[in-house]
């Protein structure tokens, strides 16, 4: 049952990649202006020869359903194209950025849930109190203000007035560590980023969390704990957070998803080479054949993650049977 | 010296709560190896001093004075740390909702364990084995199994057998049951009232038993204590009390319990006004690419139905009676069958066709809080189904004030919002909803089971009376053989779908047929004693 389940669902998976190309590939199409005025406009002359050499080297002069065709074709043979821009093979530039990517969602996810849920199992402690109230403010004010500007907010504060931490990028330029030293300088570039992306779901995280646990409290089967002479520490972990904890892999499933695509914003404000970076810079050239390759694996990902967060949850839950 | 005395206890609510006290000055015993039982309806403070006595009075409760004497020992003045400990040793407690009681994510086995190993120092193995040993004493079957299986895998019985077995796991002297059986099916009602009498008289526990249900007390207990409003009535030996009652409120309680022995005569013998033949509906599992499993919840059931007569469609959870009812009022689509209302066959009609006969069946739910639409007044709630028929407002509304009359509600309340009342007025408003549209027929699905025993009575009457009144039909679906018993013609058992039997309601209880009903009319509690 479960790994007829499972297969179903990656079955799923391949349909979706197929719906993101042929959406993708249209949606595209409708942005005006393609790689041809963008590079006519870079070597700042152009005349129509040359735009249409351009466009025929690049197979833009063909009608639209052959091109669809030939990408979709490629595509189902594991090739994502060729860059217009880098000349590389679109999936080689990808799979060069991903890693750093998901190292950063990594950290974001990790510091946010630990952080979040410690913040918001403090808060439901005692609903109303002072402490309640400031994490609630703390939290209001994390989700509401824009991720850019909290990025340059603490870039201003610990990498320019402070000096504690580098500004931008994943590693110390020119300086070529290896081996620790390397993941050192890595850790080092990460804080920056990671807490900035951290703050905004961290907020979520200690909100959900609150609210689950001042539910569950109220439910006969902790009073059962209680009744049973099950000291109150053991009460509030076994029975309480641990039963709290089930909303919260929904929600962790859902931020990995996001995150997955790359943080445009965030990536962008502290130029982290992950996929985010790529994104803007493949719209920004209109480069295409990329921006549908990071399209393609995005939604590949996000279905993977979705999938991994059902198996969690049945896991947590053991009244959740998968496929039902 | 009683093991427990309590002796003048207060109990304090929250500012702001309906009441300064829920309990007050409450004195009560119980010996050694005897089982006392707390009667009272909801909000009479009965639960509340059970919880008193564990300490585990919700927030914002206090136990403003009095004490509760332990073996000679203060509970109030006991540091938390030590009433802990107390707690699950000392005293045990079990609850009404064996379901909501049990953590659903940690299996049976670990739940019994954690408590064992709260309070001794013994391995998990150790722990796990002893465990075992209670489910079985619990009678219990494929106890290895049922140690690694989740609460949502048993059945009703079975999760509150394992309450049981977690609460006498450190041989507490003390069993607080709080209304145990009431969320469970009646055959297994019996049995756990059955298992908590025989664990009582072996281990020589005293039980204090909290029900609203007289004929629990009659069964179980061996002294009472009527409580009402926060104050213990009359308290005693249980035959003096029942035999003898002093307070006139004691009598209500008493007087208000159906008998389960038929009054009513069999039903005229007229041309029926329904007639349901063959009806099926399956309920289907799955998804896009799964075929996931039928489950037949009605099979194949036929009944008829005339005016002026109620039957009783008695079953327990999962026999498919409000799933019936929902396909004779046409709210879920029947699978095979036919339901004639006056010949004309409503199984199959378009909602074209079926618009105009709707009017004509009405139902009256269970919840008479969830069934209300909290934002609409009263006056919207009743009057809207003539309005939509096409009434015009103004004589709907005077209409209105008679029916609220008839149910026993003042006209007045047309402008109130349903929180404002109680269950019983609650569910009369859905009574009066139903009746404004002039109907035929009555279905009636558990209307008093969600209210106290006293307003039960008067809520059973009133039906009784409409259906005399109006010339009904009405459909009594109920799981209480002693509520079926007092308002119905006939009675039709229904058990995993199917029709178990039928027949006229003296008979059935005189004299039934086949082997579940016997089981249904032997489970009535307090039937042994009469």
């Amino acid at each position: 049952m479960k790994h007829h389940y499972i297969a179903m669902r990656l079955v799923k998976t391949v349909l979706v990649a197929i719906a993101v190309v042929l959406l993708s590939f249209f949606m595209i199409r409708l942005a005006p202006g393609d790689v041809a005025t963008v590079m006519a406009g870079q070597s700042g002359y152009a005349d129509e020869a040359y735009m249409k050499s351009l466009r025929a080297e690049y197979g833009l002069d063909q009608p639209v359903p052959v091109q669809l065709w030939k990408y979709v074709s490629a595509v189902a043979h594991g090739d994502l194209g060729t860059s217009y821009v880098r000349s590389q093979p679109v999936l080689t530039i990808i799979m060069e950025r991903l890693p750093n990517t998901l190292l950063l969602d990594a950290f974001a996810l990790v510091v946010a849930a630990v952080g979040g849920i410690w913040l918001g199992g403090i808060a439901a402690r005692r609903p109303g109190s002072a402490i309640d109230n400031a994490t609630t403010v703390l939290a209001m004010f994390f989700y509401s203000v824009p991720q850019f500007w909290l990025g340059m907010m603490m870039m201003l504060v610990f990498a320019v007035w402070l000096g504690w931490l580098p500004p931008f990028g994943i590693e110390t330029m020119g300086a070529d560590y290896t081996g620790l030293a390397r993941m050192g300088d890595v850790a080092v570039h990460i804080l920056l980023p990671g807490t900035t992306l951290a703050f905004y779901f961290m907020a979520s995280y200690a909100r959900l969390t609150r609210t689950a646990m001042i539910e569950v409290a109220d439910q006969d089967f902790v009073k059962t704990a209680r009744a049973k002479g099950i000291p109150e520490r053991q009460v509030a972990r076994r029975h309480i957070l641990r039963n709290a904890l089930i909303p919260l892999i929904t929600f962790a499933g859902l931020q990995a998803s996001i995150l997955v695509g790359g943080n445009v914003l965030v990536e962008n404000v502290f130029s982290w080479p992950g996929v985010g970076t790529l994104a803007y810079e493949a719209v920004d050239s209109r480069d295409n054949p990329l921006l549908l390759g990071i399209f393609i694996v995005t939604a590949i990902l996000v279905s993977l993650f979705n999938l991994i967060t059902d198996i969690t949850y049945s896991i947590a839950d053991p009244r959740v049977e998968l496929g039902k | 010296m009683p093991l427990v005395s309590i002796q003048g206890l207060t109990v304090a609510l929250p500012p702001g709560a309906d009441r300064d006290k829920a309990v007050e000055d409450v004195s009560l015993d119980v010996g050694r190896n005897e089982i006392v039982c707390i009667v009272g309806e909801s909000g009479s403070g009965k639960s509340l001093t059970a919880h008193a006595i564990m300490g585990l009075l919700p927030r914002g409760v206090t136990a403003a004075g009095g004490r509760i004497l332990f073996d000679g020992v203060d509970l109030l003045k006991e540091t938390p740390r030590a009433l802990r400990k107390r707690r699950g040793r000392d005293i045990a407690m079990i609850f009404q909702d064996p379901m909501a009681a049990l953590n659903p994510v940690v299996n049976i086995g670990h739940q019994v364990t954690e408590q064992i190993r709260a309070h001794r120092a013994i391995s998990e193995a150790e722990a796990l084995k002893q465990a075992g040993a209670l489910l079985g004493e619990m009678g219990l079957k494929d106890v290895p199994s049922l140690l690694k299986a989740y609460p949502h895998q048993l059945s009703g019985g079975q999760r509150q057998r394992v309450m049981i077995a977690m609460a006498l796991s450190l041989s507490p002297q003390l069993l607080i049951a709080d209304e145990p059986t009431t969320a469970l099916d009646v055959t297994t009602q019996a049995q756990i009232l059955k298992l908590i009498k025989r664990i009582q008289a072996e281990r020589e526990m005293s039980v204090l038993l909290i029900t609203h249900d007289f004929g629990v007390v009659a069964d179980m207990a061996d002294k009472v204590a009527v409580m009402r409003h926060g104050r213990v009535l009359e308290s005693g030996v249980v035959g003096e009390v029942l035999g003898n009652p002093s307070h006139a409120y004691t009598r209500a309680l008493i007087a208000a319990v159906p008998r389960g022995e038929s009054q009513l005569p069999p039903p005229p013998d007229v041309r029926p006004l329904v007639e349901v033949s063959g009806l099926t509906k399956r309920f289907r599992r799955g998804g896009l690419f799964s075929r996931g499993a039928v489950n037949t919840a009605v099979d194949n059931v036929s009944l008829t139905l005339s005016r002026g007569e109620t039957l009783g469609i008695v079953g327990e959870s999962g026999s498919g009676k409000s799933t019936l009812a929902r396909c004779v009022i046409r709210l879920l689509d029947p699978d095979a069958g036919e339901i004639l209302l006056d010949g004309a066959d409503i199984a199959h009609m378009k909602p074209g066709e079926l618009r105009p006969l709707r009017r004509r069946i009405q139902m009256v739910f269970q919840d008479p809080f969830s069934s209300l639409n909290p934002r609409q007044t009263v006056g919207d709630i009743i009057t809207i189904g003539p309005r939509i028929y096409g009434e015009d407002p103004k004589e709907a509304r005077a209409r209105a004030a008679d029916i609220l009359r008839l149910v026993g509600l003042n006209p007045e309340t047309m402008n109130r919002l349903p929180h404002e009342f109680s269950g019983g007025q609650r569910q009369r408003i859905g009574l009066a909803r139903a009746l404004m549209l002039r109907p035929d027929v009555l279905i009636a699905d558990e209307p008093v089971s969600a209210l106290d025993v006293t307003v039960q009575a008067q809520v059973l009457q009133l039906l009784d009376d409409v259906r005399r009144q109006m010339n009904l039909a009405m459909l009594f679906i109920t799981h209480d053989m002693r509520v079926a018993a007092q308002v119905c013609h006939r009675v039709m058992v229904m058990r995993n779908g199917k029709v178990v039997e039928t027949g006229v309601t003296r008979d059935i209880f005189a004299n039934p047929s086949s082997e579940y009903t016997r089981a249904l009319v032997a489970a009535i509690p307090g039937r042994q004693t009469r």
